[in-house]
C-alpha cells in the first residue's frame, strides 16, 4: 500500500492524508478521490496500523472512521491529541453514526470536523482543502 | 349439645355434683336414722359422719398448710393449724364418746369428758378462723410461732381434759344427755356448757363477718368459704344451746352439719386449686398457641422474603390457617393481573374449572360480607362456597385480603361441622391474610417494576435498532454516494478499469442495501408470523458449493471447506430461504473468527432429517449466550464486534426460516476462544 501511496510531505511536495477506514468499498472511493484531488494518500485498515503509520511520518490530515477493529477510532483520536508531535494534525471523523452525542464527543476530543456518511467526493475534498488551508499546510 | 358437653368436661361441675349427691345421701341417712322413735342407742351413721368429718378436717388442714407454704399468708396458716389441732381433738373426742364406737367409749366412759372435748375442738376452730379473719393476707413473720403455739396449746388442753376427767366441772350441753347415759344429774346452777356454746356462737358470727369483710377486701376465696363455714358452725352450736332434750331430726342435722361445715371450706380450697390448675393449663396452652402462631407467621414471612412466587406464599398461608384453626379444607382466591380471581388449594397443583376461577371482585366482596357463613346452625351456605369446597362443607370462614385499598384475594377455611371460632382465632386468620396480602402487594410491585424494566429495555432495543439500522444503511449509501460523486468529478482522469471498478462497487452497494431492506422486511414478517416458503427438493451439496463460491470474496480471509457426502438425500426446503440461512451462518462465522481460521460447512443424514452445521474456529460463544444469540438484536460483545457489521437480525432470521421449514437450529461452543458450531436440521424430501 505504501508503495502505491508514496510519502511526500512538507512544502513543495504533495500534502499527505492518512485514511483510516475498515470498509474496503468506502476506502477505495476515499483514496481515489483524494489521489485525484491531488493529495498523497496513505491507508490504514485499523487503529493499530493508523498509529504505526502516523508515528513513522506524521500526515498533514487524518480521515478517521470511528468503528475499527481492535483499537477503535476514539483511541486513535486520543492518541493523536495526546502526542505533542501529532497534536496539530487535523483529524476529520468520518462515520456512519449521525448521533448528536457522538458528534459532541468528537468535538470535545479534538476532532477538526465530523463528516457523516454518505458523503460525496466534492464535500470530502472541500473539507480536506479547507482544513489544510487553515493549518497552513 | 355443645354447652352440655362442656359442662360435663368441667371438673368444678363434677365437684359440685359429687358434693350435692353426697349431701343428699347424708340427709337420706339422717331421715332413715330417725324415721322410727328416737333410738336409745346411737345410730351407727354418726360414727361414719364423725369419721368423714375427721378426714375432711385433716384434708382442709393439709391443703391450707400447703397453701401457706406457697402464699406465706397468715389466714392459710391459722386455718391450717386450727384444723390440724381440731383433727387431733376430734380423734380424742371420737375415742372418748361413749357408745359411738364402743360401749362406754374407748378412752373413757365419762360423757362429761366427751362434752369438754367437743366444745374444746369447736373453740380451737373458732379461734383459728377468727385469727385468720383478723390477720388475713398480711405479713406472716410473727404468726408462725404464735399459730404453732396456739395449736400445740389446744392439743395439750385436750390432753389436760383427759387427765383431769372427774375433777372437771360438769357440762350440760342442751340439758341433754346422751342416749346411752340417760341419768346424768342436772344440778349445776350455772349451765356452763350452754354459756360456753353461746360464746362460741358469738365468736363464729363475729368471725364470719370479719372473714366476709376480709374476703371482700382481699378477694381471698379461702376466707369467703370460711365465712360460710362459720355460719354453719354457729348453727351447730346454737342448736346445742337451744335444742331440747329430744334426740330429734335437728340434733341429727346439727351432727351432719359438722361435715357440711368442713366440706364447705374443703370445697373452697379444691375449687381454688382446680381454678389455679386450669389457669395454669390455659396459660400453657396459650403459650403453646402463641408460639405456634408466631412460628407460622415467621414461616410465612420467610416464604415471602425468600420466594418470588406469590402463589406459593398464599398456599402456605392457607395450609397454616387450615392446620391451626382445625379446618378440613382451605384455599385462597388470588387476584390475577386481569382482575379475576383464581382458586388455589395447598398441595394441589392446579385447580381448573370455570366455576372455581371465574370469581370477580364483586363475588369476593360478597363472600367477605359473611365471614362466618354456615357456622350458625341451619344457616345456608352460599352456592359459591359450595362450588369451592364441595357440598360436604357445612361452615366456612372467609378472611378478605386487602392490600392498600385493593382487594387482592381471600382466605377460605372449610369445616365439615360448624365450629365456634373465638376472637383470637379470627385475629390469627386475619394476621395470616395480612401477610398474604403483603406478599401479593410485593409481587405486584415486583411485577410492575419488571414490566417497566421490560418496557424500558424494549424502548432501548428499539432505539438501538434504529441507530444500528441507520448505521447499516449509511455504509452502503456512503459507498454509492462516494463512488458516484468521484466518478462524476474525476471521470476524465480515471482509467477505464478504474471507472468500471467504481461502477461495480456502486452495484454491490445497492445489492447490499436491498438485502438489508429485505432483512428488515423479513424480520417484520417473522414478527407477524407470516413467512411464505416455497419448498422443493433441495440438493444441499450443490447449494453448499454455490455458497462457497458466492461468499468467497467476503470470506477471503478464511479457508472455506464443505463436507457434504455424496448421495445425501434431498431436503424439503425453499432454496432461497435455505441459502439465506447458510450464507448468514457462513458470514457470521467469518465475522466472528480471526483471519486465517478455517470455516467448515458440513451436512449429514440423521434419522429422517439432514443435519447441517457451520463450524468456525473463532472466538466461540459463552455458554450463557448460546440461546440468546438467536434473540433479535442480540450481538456478542466481542473484540471483533467493533468491525462487524450487521443488523443483529441474521440469526433471528435463520431461526425463523428453519422453524418455518419444520427444523430446529441451535448453537454449540466449547467455550470462549474455542470456536463455535451452528447446527440446523431440515426434513428429508418425501414425494407425496
Amino acid at each position: 500500500m505504501s508503495a502505491q501511496n508514496p510519502v511526500r510531505s512538507g512544502a513543495g511536495g504533495l500534502r499527505s492524508v492518512l485514511v483510516v477506514e475498515d470498509d474496503p468499498e468506502l476506502r477505495r472511493f476515499v483514496v481515489t478521490a483524494l489521489r485525484l484531488g491531488g493529495y498523497a494518500v496513505r491507508v490504514a485498515a485499523d487503529g493499530d496500523e493508523a498509529i504505526t503509520l502516523a508515528t513513522e511520518a506524521p500526515p498533514d490530515l487524518v480521515l478517521l472512521d470511528l468503528r475499527l477493529r481492535r483499537v477503535d477510532g476514539w483511541q486513535v483520536l486520543a492518541f493523536f491529541k495526546a502526542g505533542a508531535r501529532l497534536q496539530t494534525v487535523p483529524v476529520v471523523v468520518l462515520t456512519a453514526s449521525a448521533g448528536q452525542l457522538e458528534r459532541e464527543r468528537a468535538r470535545t476530543s479534538g476532532a477538526a470536523d465530523y463528516l457523516v456518511k454518505p458523503i460525496g467526493a466534492g464535500d470530502l475534498l472541500d473539507t480536506v482543502e479547507r482544513l489544510l488551508r487553515a493549518t497552513g499546510g | 349439645m355443645d354447652i352440655r358437653r362442656r359442662a360435663w368436661d368441667d371438673p368444678i361441675a363434677h365437684l359440685y355434683a359429687g358434693t350435692a349427691i353426697f349431701l343428699l345421701a347424708l340427709l337420706a341417712l339422717a331421715f332413715w336414722s330417725v324415721r322410727d322413735a328416737p333410738p336409745l342407742v346411737l345410730p351407727w351413721s354418726l360414727a361414719v359422719v364423725e369419721g368423714l368429718s375427721l378426714l375432711a378436717g385433716l384434708s382442709v388442714a393439709f391443703l391450707c398448710l400447703g397453701r401457706y407454704r406457697v402464699l406465706h399468708q397468715p389466714a392459710s396458716l391459722w386455718i391450717g393449724v386450727a384444723f390440724l389441732a381440731n383433727g387431733a381433738l376430734t380423734v380424742l373426742y371420737i375415742l372418748s364418746w361413749p357408745g359411738l364406737v364402743w360401749y362406754g367409749g374407748i378412752l373413757t366412759d365419762n360423757p362429761n369428758t366427751a362434752h369438754w372435748l367437743y366444745l374444746l375442738k369447736w373453740t380451737t376452730l373458732a379461734g383459728g378462723l377468727l385469727a385468720a379473719a383478723v390477720w388475713g393476707a398480711g405479713s406472716v413473720r410473727d404468726h408462725l410461732p404464735r399459730a404453732v403455739a396456739a395449736g400445740v396449746g389446744a392439743v395439750l388442753a385436750g390432753g389436760l381434759v383427759m387427765l383431769l376427767e372427774e375433777r372437771l366441772p360438769l357440762l350440760e350441753v342442751g340439758r341433754r344427755t346422751l342416749p346411752s347415759q340417760p341419768l346424768v344429774v342436772a344440778s349445776v346452777v350455772v349451765p356452763l356448757g350452754e354459756v360456753w356454746a353461746a360464746l362460741l356462737v358469738v365468736a363464729f358470727l363475729i368471725g364470719s363477718v370479719l372473714a366476709l369483710r376480709r374476703y371482700r377486701r382481699d378477694d381471698d376465696v379461702l376466707l369467703g368459704y370460711a365465712a360460710v363455714m362459720q355460719l354453719v358452725a354457729a348453727f351447730i352450736l346454737a342448736e346445742a344451746v337451744l335444742g331440747g332434750q329430744r334426740y330429734d331430726f335437728w340434733w341429727y342435722l346439727s351432727r351432719l352439719s359438722n361435715i357440711v361445715a368442713y366440706l364447705i371450706i374443703l370445697l373452697g380450697l379444691l375449687t381454688e386449686y382446680v381454678g389455679l390448675y386450669r389457669r395454669e393449663r390455659d396459660r400453657a396452652e396459650e403459650a403453646r398457641r402463641a408460639l405456634a402462631e408466631s412460628e407460622m407467621l415467621r414461616d410465612v414471612a420467610q416464604a415471602i422474603s425468600g420466594s418470588a412466587d406469590v402463589q406459593q406464599v398464599m398456599e402456605r398461608v392457607a395450609a397454616h390457617a387450615r392446620d391451626h384453626l382445625a379446618a378440613q379444607q382451605a384455599g385462597v382466591l388470588i387476584r390475577a393481573d386481569n382482575g379475576a380471581f383464581t382458586w388455589r388449594v395447598p398441595g394441589q397443583a392446579e385447580t381448573n374449572g370455570h366455576q372455581r376461577n371465574g370469581f370477580s371482585v364483586a363475588d369476593v366482596a360478597a363472600l367477605a360480607e359473611h365471614p362466618l357463613c354456615g357456622m350458625a346452625p341451619g344457616a345456608p351456605l352460599p352456592p359459591a362456597v359450595q362450588a369451592l369446597f364441595g357440598s360436604e362443607t357445612r361452615g366456612v370462614l372467609v378472611v378478605p385480603m386487602v392490600a392498600g385499598s385493593t382487594s387482592c384475594g381471600a382466605l377460605l377455611l372449610g369445616y365439615d361441622t360448624p365450629r365456634e371460632l373465638d376472637e383470637r382465632d379470627l385475629r390469627f386468620a386475619e394476621a395470616l391474610a395480612g401477610q398474604a396480602a403483603m406478599a401479593w402487594e410485593q409481587a405486584q410491585a415486583r411485577h410492575e417494576a419488571a414490566q417497566a424494566a421490560a418496557a424500558r429495555e424494549a424502548d432501548r432495543l428499539k432505539s438501538e435498532l434504529l441507530a444500528t439500522v441507520s448505521h447499516e444503511l449509511r455504509t452502503p449509501l456512503g459507498s454509492i454516494k462516494g463512488h458516484a460523486t468521484t466518478l462524476a468529478r474525476f471521470s476524465a482522469q480515471m482509467e477505464p478499469e478504474e471507472r468500471h471498478e467504481f461502477l461495480t462497487a456502486i452495484d454491490r452497494a445497492t445489492d447490499r442495501l436491498s438485502e438489508l431492506v429485505d432483512n428488515l422486511l423479513l424480520v417484520q414478517r417473522l414478527d407477524a408470523g407470516l413467512l411464505p416458503t416455497f419448498p422443493e427438493p433441495l440438493d444441499l451439496a450443490e447449494l453448499a458449493e454455490q455458497i462457497v463460491a458466492e461468499t468467497a470474496e467476503r470470506t477471503a480471509a478464511h479457508p472455506l471447506s464443505t463436507d457434504v457426502p455424496a448421495g445425501l438425500p434431498a431436503v424439503r426446503g425453499d432454496p432461497r430461504r435455505v441459502r439465506q440461512v447458510l450464507v448468514n451462518l457462513v458470514d457470521n462465522a467469518s465475522k466472528y473468527s480471526p483471519a486465517g481460521r478455517p470455516i467448515r460447512v458440513a451436512a449429514e443424514q440423521v434419522g429422517e432429517e439432514v443435519l447441517v452445521s457451520v463450524h468456525d474456529e473463532g472466538e466461540g460463544i459463552p455458554a450463557e449466550h448460546l440461546e440468546r444469540v438467536f434473540e433479535r438484536f442480540h450481538r456478542l460483545d466481542s473484540d471483533l464486534r467493533q468491525s462487524t457489521s450487521g443488523t443483529g437480525l441474521g440469526l433471528t432470521i435463520c431461526q425463523g426460516i428453519v422453524e418455518a421449514h419444520g427444523g430446529r437450529i441451535w448453537a454449540e461452543s466449547a467455550g470462549v476462544g474455542r470456536g463455535s458450531t451452528f447446527r440446523f436440521t431440515l426434513p428429508i424430501w418425501k414425494d407425496a
